[in-house]
């Protein structure tokens, strides 16, 4: 894709280089940037603002083009769901071969990679990174004026380390963009934070940390099965993912030792989300953060986790993803209406949002694990809508703090009256965490409470899930709470008679009474977002769905009908006992009894084809005398004939 | 113009309206916003006269056809579960929509006009927020077009939801009046608390249909009653907990009164004529589900019938003038559902028609006594204002009437033949609908006489009464006129150009038998109410105080409205908080406490190695790498074992 202004010489241009090393780019801009940042004298304050707005700017411009290209390079505008945009290089070969002994058959034993790739779920969650950022440097121009340069640069480099967590194509790269996130911003923290800076920047680090040190157990324990799956020629151990979602599809890992991965990962992804009861760093490192890294901690380092469940979690270990499902899920609807009620009782603003996020999340969780392609959309929706609307409310209560030096609803009120343009804004961005429909929130939280709803019914595409009717019900009383707490708020701080604090508003800070332009410039991209997103979410869903189905659904799907005809196999066992299958057996691969391989069961029907409805109208009143075992999701007839043939086979 | 291109402009003329008038308004010229404001409604009410012409036209034949295909727009989010589509926006044009459409775009045409008076001071100069009046009143008129077009349930939610936050921002109009604030809030929240089951029967919809569509859902419905009659019940009672939040009804009714914080044209459009209406809207608009399930109608038809009854109760003791209005509308809303519940559909809707225009007339009229009065509405403050504002009082009256069911206005018929539908469907409700009927006469004519009859008396500050201007009065005659003829579209009973119009979408009963002395009955009753009224506070003024001094107990729960809303301070919203402190409580201190517990063990074995390691990180990249490798060979040897 010729870029404009690239010279269209012969052989390579620079536009071409630039986009076929897009994703690379991405990720270097802002971690080379915030070397360039680093290197100007810490007195001239102007330009570093300057030059790393332009650096976040940039990198936006980046992942534009990446998605551009993205939706270019995919076959039929991205239907297949496939990955695209590799890039890959080596990082460690041991032992490192001559070329020679690699042709007389000698292969490395491990290779470690750097390689990056986007899909449908991951360039989303690009974007919005891309966006949050340039907006929170901004937003951070009038409250940061200590140590600006590291500040700075620091946030850059969280940048580029986001990015590469989307980016990442290998478990341990993924591992170590994952990690590298809490550093600039333990520093953030620790530096530019509130009075209890110091202390909620360390039960940050630790909490996170103490989580993801079992996800680093698990990382290495998949990279070393990786062997089972050693193309001829490629290294025996490899943490490329697209070899380690092979693992469990193949049956080599039982699920006693999926149970035990799950749960391994689930220590660091579910500190992250935060899943109830791991949630407790949260509340404190939002209220401590400065306003830019509370934005970006609710925006994007949240998504980390659910990112987490959804592109390792539940597509490498779906066996053992189907049986905590139910566990999950009630963690969940605790945490969503525990977080809400939590949220409703707080003085401080900042940390009523702070755990609206514990609430909203729970959504969230709940919709991936409904293993339903609405559950599955709407929590990926919910991710890309939670991290604007909820990073915009950080981004507003920071601009109420700069003005008062107060976050406390006790000591503030109808401050509608003097800042219009704040409450425009305010309630804009409250109405989407609510769910208004027609803004973003809405849609996503819709699908996801479908998701949950239906997640008992079984579809042609796949069997059923393990929640239903009595989840999506207690889930749903979030929509209750979150406009309980949320108007609570706008209450209390927007309306009712004016009330300053004491000292009144700061006139040192260099802030109108209302919003300044710069402001506004942070909050209107969000807010027109907010607006699209809930009217027209149709090409976002297009670019989600293909790939959600392909690279998780899925995979899932597959593992819930082995499950069920080992279930089934189970109960003939007694009956006619055959000879045991031993471990060997069980690894062997696509030779085992009841694997079915992915491609089989996706008939593409109509979209409006009335035949299945009548049908699927059927399907979940016979269901309801027996709503939730898979075995009879598998018996149904719009099922069971994919089943068997795979059985067969 | 097609009937597409009309029913897609309908909304979008008062949703443009609202937009420019945001940014007229940033730009100064707030003092003229009120011309878009008509401009966007009035277009929109002359397109919803063409689209009536044209739905009229369509001949019998195609009528089914036509109705059941919805105006696709474009396409909105799916769930891309195999076999379902895109969810839609869609919209769809019948007879209800048209009848609904005219009904919500003349009465909110009335109201912007009348605003342009309302909403200035004695000099004239416009009130703080003028703009913002006017630009929430178009959002509101979009949202309620879009709830009564939308043609899936995802829309009717949009809309739903969308009127919800409309009311929401009008009420909290004054919103340094902490009050206000406080209502608009509660009318929000209470309204959620239906929602939710609103939205768990959408979903339940979906769950067995796997569509939303509404043509798909009504047709077969019916298979789904055979197979399962159960969940059709429960689908329509669910769908029944959004239209008690909406419109009102027991035991969610305690938000509309207080929502009478909002500027009385707000009260009169919104929080009468229209938006609490959508439940019965949707009710009728679903009746091919609540048809199937006898339950579900009886339930319908018993919250109608005793809210009815509760809410007239309680508008004998208020004062303020406003608030009997409201719990007048309650009232008057739970006839309707009445009526819904016991299959005179169609009479419903009639009863909505009528009660939009004389329910907004009198609000309006107490708007011009209220701005009159330097904002005084109690009705123990001022009285005998017919001479000072003779147009207010006429039009006030003729209101009152038509609320009162006095013969031959609009209100009468209407309320007849649900009355009477009830007494063919089940006696006891007929019974209740009557003594209804009566105390509605009678608290209707306590409030006309007391607020202008007798001698003049004027609350402090005031120095003689004002007509109001132009801008208020003409709408007041406009809508006086509908208070009285509206009816007649109705007459006769059943038969009339309303029912048939509505015929092939929405389904009424009719029983020929006792129509007239059905009639002769309920207008007798009218009459009694306005004759006690009478008797009781111009003959006997002693009479109402003896009354309440004689039973203090009774009048103190009238006046307090049962305590309902004490009650639920104390059993849900009390216990709830409670219940959230408990829970930020148990993070700060158990969650935390345990895991500064478990911090504790590395720190007390730390301070044991502390002569070697002092940096922290270091020592936590030890305890780490040592912790990977136990976890790891425990792994492996528990691997090996299995």
């Amino acid at each position: 894709m010729p870029l404009p202004g690239a010279g269209a010489a012969s052989g390579l241009t620079m536009g071409d280089w630039i986009a076929e090393h897009v994703l690379t780019l991405l990720i270097l801009t802002p971690i080379v940037g915030a070397g360039l940042v680093a290197l100007l004298p810490s007195a001239a304050e102007a330009s570093i603002r300057r030059v790393s707005l332009s650096i976040a700017t940039a990198t936006l411009l980046l992942a534009i083009l990446a998605s551009g290209r993205f939706l270019q390079q995919q076959p039929l505008f991205g239907v297949a769901g496939e990955t695209a945009l590799h890039e890959r290089a080596d990082w460690l070969v041991w032992p490192d071969y001559t070329e020679e002994q690699t042709e007389s058959g000698a292969r490395p034993w491990l290779r470690l990679q750097y390689s990056v790739a986007v899909d449908g779920i991951s360039v989303p969650l690009i974007l919005l990174t891309a966006l949050l950022t340039p907006l929170a440097i901004l937003a951070s121009f009038s409250g940061i004026r200590q140590r600006v340069k590291e500040y700075y640069a620091l946030l850059l480099l969280l940048h580029g380390a986001m990015l590469g967590v989307f980016c990442a194509r290998d478990l341990l790269l993924f591992y170590v963009f994952f990690e590298f996130t809490l550093v600039p911003l333990y520093f953030i923290i620790a530096i530019w934070g509130g009075s209890e800076r110091r202390r909620a920047a360390n039960m940050f680090f630790i909490y996170t940390l103490a989580g993801s040190v079992f996800t680093f157990a698990g990382v290495l324990y998949l990279g070393w099965m990786s062997f089972t799956h050693a193309p001829t020629g490629e290294a025996m151990v490899s943490f490329d993912m697209d070899r380690l979602y092979l693992l469990a599809a193949d049956g080599v890992l039982s699920p006693a030792v999926q149970g035990w991965l799950f749960l391994a990962f689930f220590a660091g992804f579910a500190i992250k989300v935060p899943i109830f009861p791991l949630h407790t760093w949260l509340p404190l490192a939002h209220t401590e953060a400065p306003t830019a890294g509370s934005a970006i901690l609710a925006g994007v380092l949240l998504k980390l986790g659910t990112y987490g469940f959804l592109r390792i979690s539940l597509p490498m270990l779906p066996e053992a993803s189907l049986s905590f499902a139910p566990w999950i899920a009630w963690l969940a609807i605790v945490g969503i209406i525990y977080g809400a009620l939590a949220a409703w009782v707080q003085r401080d603003v900042k940390k009523l949002v702070a755990y609206s996020s514990v609430s909203h999340l729970g959504f969230c969780m709940l919709g991936m694990f409904s293993m339903k392609m609405a559950g599955l959309t709407g929590a990926l929706l919910y991710m890309v809508n939670h991290g604007l609307s909820t990073a915009a409310l950080f981004f507003v209560v920071g601009m109420i703090y700069e003005r008062y030096h107060t976050r406390r609803v006790d000591e503030l009120g109808g401050l509608a009256r003097k800042m219009p343009v704040m409450t425009f804004f305010l309630i804009v961005f409250a109405l989407a965490s609510v769910g208004l429909p027609g803004l973003n929130g809405f849609i996503s939280e819709f699908l996801v409470l479908l998701g949950t709803f239906t997640s008992d019914q079984a579809t042609p595409d796949g069997p059923a899930g393990s929640l239903g009717i009595t989840y999506a019900a207690f889930a749903a009383t979030g929509i209750i709470l979150s406009a309980v707490y949320l108007l609570f708020m706008c209450r209390a701080v927007l309306f009712g008679p004016e009330k300053e604090p004491v000292h009144g508003f700061d006139r040192h800070s260099g802030l109108t009474q209302d919003l300044t332009r710069n402001e506004v410039a942070v909050l209107a991209p969000i807010a027109v977002l907010c607006l699209v997103l809930g009217v027209a979410p149709k090409p976002l869903i297009e670019m989600m769905q293909p790939a959600l189905k392909q690279q998780t659904l899925s995979r899932l799907s597959a593992a819930a009908l082995v499950r069920a005809s080992a279930e089934k196999e189970r109960s003939l066992a007694w009956r006619s006992p055959e000879p045991n299958r031993d471990r060997e057996g069980a690894a062997s691969g696509p030779q085992k009894a009841g694997y079915v391989p992915v491609q089989r069961f996706a008939p593409n029907r109509s979209s409006r084809d009335p035949s299945w409805q009548i049908r699927s109208m059927a399907a979940p009143l016979r269901d309801r005398t027996d709503p939730r075992s898979v075995s009879a999701g598998v018996e149904r007839d719009n099922v069971h004939p994919i089943a068997s043939k795979g059985a067969s086979r | 113009m097609t009937i597409e291109l009309i029913s897609i402009l309908i909304p979008l003329l008062p949703l443009a309206g609202a937009a420019l008038i945001g940014v007229v308004g940033l730009r100064g010229l707030r003092d003229r916003s009120h011309w878009l404001a008509i401009l966007g409604v009035g277009a929109a009410l002359v397109l919803a006269v063409l689209l009536y012409e044209q739905v009229q036209a369509i001949p019998e034949s195609e009528q089914a056809a036509r109705y059941s295909t919805p105006i696709v727009v474009y396409e909105w989010f799916r769930a891309a579960e195999p076999g379902t589509g895109w969810f839609n926006v869609e919209l769809r044009v019948d007879p209800l929509t048209c009848v609904m459409l005219l009904t919500v775009l003349s009465v909110s045409l009335l109201v912007v006009i009348y605003s342009v008076g309302y909403m200035r001071d004695h000099h004239g100069h416009a009130e703080r927020g003028y703009e913002r009046f006017f630009a929430f009143l178009c959002l509101f008129v979009f949202s309620m077009c879009m709830l009564v077009l939308g043609g899936n349930f995802v829309l009717l939610y949009l809309g739903w939801e969308l009127v919800g936050l409309c009311s929401y921002l009008l009420i909290g109009f004054y919103y340094q009046r902490p009050s206000a604030a406080e209502a608009a809030k509660k009318a929000f929240l209470v309204n959620r608390v239906g929602d939710f089951g609103f939205g768990l029967g959408i979903l339940l919809i979906y769950y067995h249909f796997g569509r939303l569509d509404y043509a798909y859902v009504f047709e077969h419905v019916g298979e789904l009653m055979k197979i399962s009659p159960n969940q059709v019940t429960i689908i329509a009672l669910l769908l029944f907990c959004g239209a008690v939040g909406k419109s009102a009804q027991l035991p969610l009714h305690v938000w509309l009164p207080d929502a009478m914080e909002g500027p009385t044209p707000v009260s009169a459009l919104i929080h009468a004529a229209t938006m609490v209406t959508a439940g019965v809207y949707m009710v009728a608009r679903c009746g091919a589900i609540f048809a199937e399930s006898a339950l579900a109608m009886a339930v319908v038809a018993l919250v109608g019938g005793l809210t009815a009854l509760f809410a007239a109760t309680i508008a004998l003791a208020q004062y303020d003038m406003k608030r009997i209005l409201a719990y007048s509308t309650i009232s008057q809303l739970g006839y309707m559902f009445l009526g819904l519940g016991v299959g005179a559909m169609s009479s419903a809707i009639f009863h909505l028609f009528t009660h939009a225009y004389f329910k907004a007339l009198l609000f309006l009229g107490a708007g011009s006594v209220m701005h009159a009065m330097a904002g005084e509405i109690d009705i123990r403050r001022f009285g005998g204002l017919r001479r000072g504002l003779p147009w207010t009082y006429r039009t006030f009256l003729i209101g009152s009437l038509a609320l009162a069911g006095f013969p031959l206005l609009s209100g009468f018929w209407s309320k007849d033949e649900i009355i009477h539908a009830a007494f063919a469907e089940a006696p006891p409700l007929g019974v209740l609908a009557l003594l209804t009927a009566l105390l509605t006469a009678f608290y209707t004519f306590r409030m006309v006489f007391r607020a202008f009859h007798g001698d003049e008396k004027l609350p402090e500050g005031v120095e003689h009464a004002h007509e109001s201007g132009t801008w208020m009065v003409a709408p007041l005659c406009v809508l006086s006129i509908g208070a009285i003829a509206a009816g007649f579209v109705g007459v006769p009973a059943g038969h009339g150009t309303f029912h048939h119009f509505l015929s092939p979408v929405v389904h009424g009963v009719h029983h020929e038998e006792g129509g007239l002395e059905m009639m002769i009955v309920s207008g007798t009753l009218a009459l009694i109410g306005i004759g006690a009224a009478w008797f009781v506070y111009v003959r006997r003024r002693d009479l109402a105080v003896r009354a309440a001094a004689a039973m203090p107990h009774v009048f103190d729960a009238l006046n307090r409205k049962y305590y309902v809303d004490e009650l639920y301070d104390a059993l849900v919203v009390g216990p709830l908080r409670r219940l959230g402190r408990f829970c930020y409580g148990w993070d700060t201190y158990a969650i935390n406490g345990l895991l500064w517990l478990i911090a504790a063990v590395p720190r007390a074995v730390g301070y044991g190695l502390t002569t070697f390691q002092r940096g922290a990180l270091q020592g936590y990249a030890m305890g780490m790498t040592i912790g990977l490798l136990l976890l790891m060979c425990w792994m492996l040897w528990a691997n090996g074992r299995t």
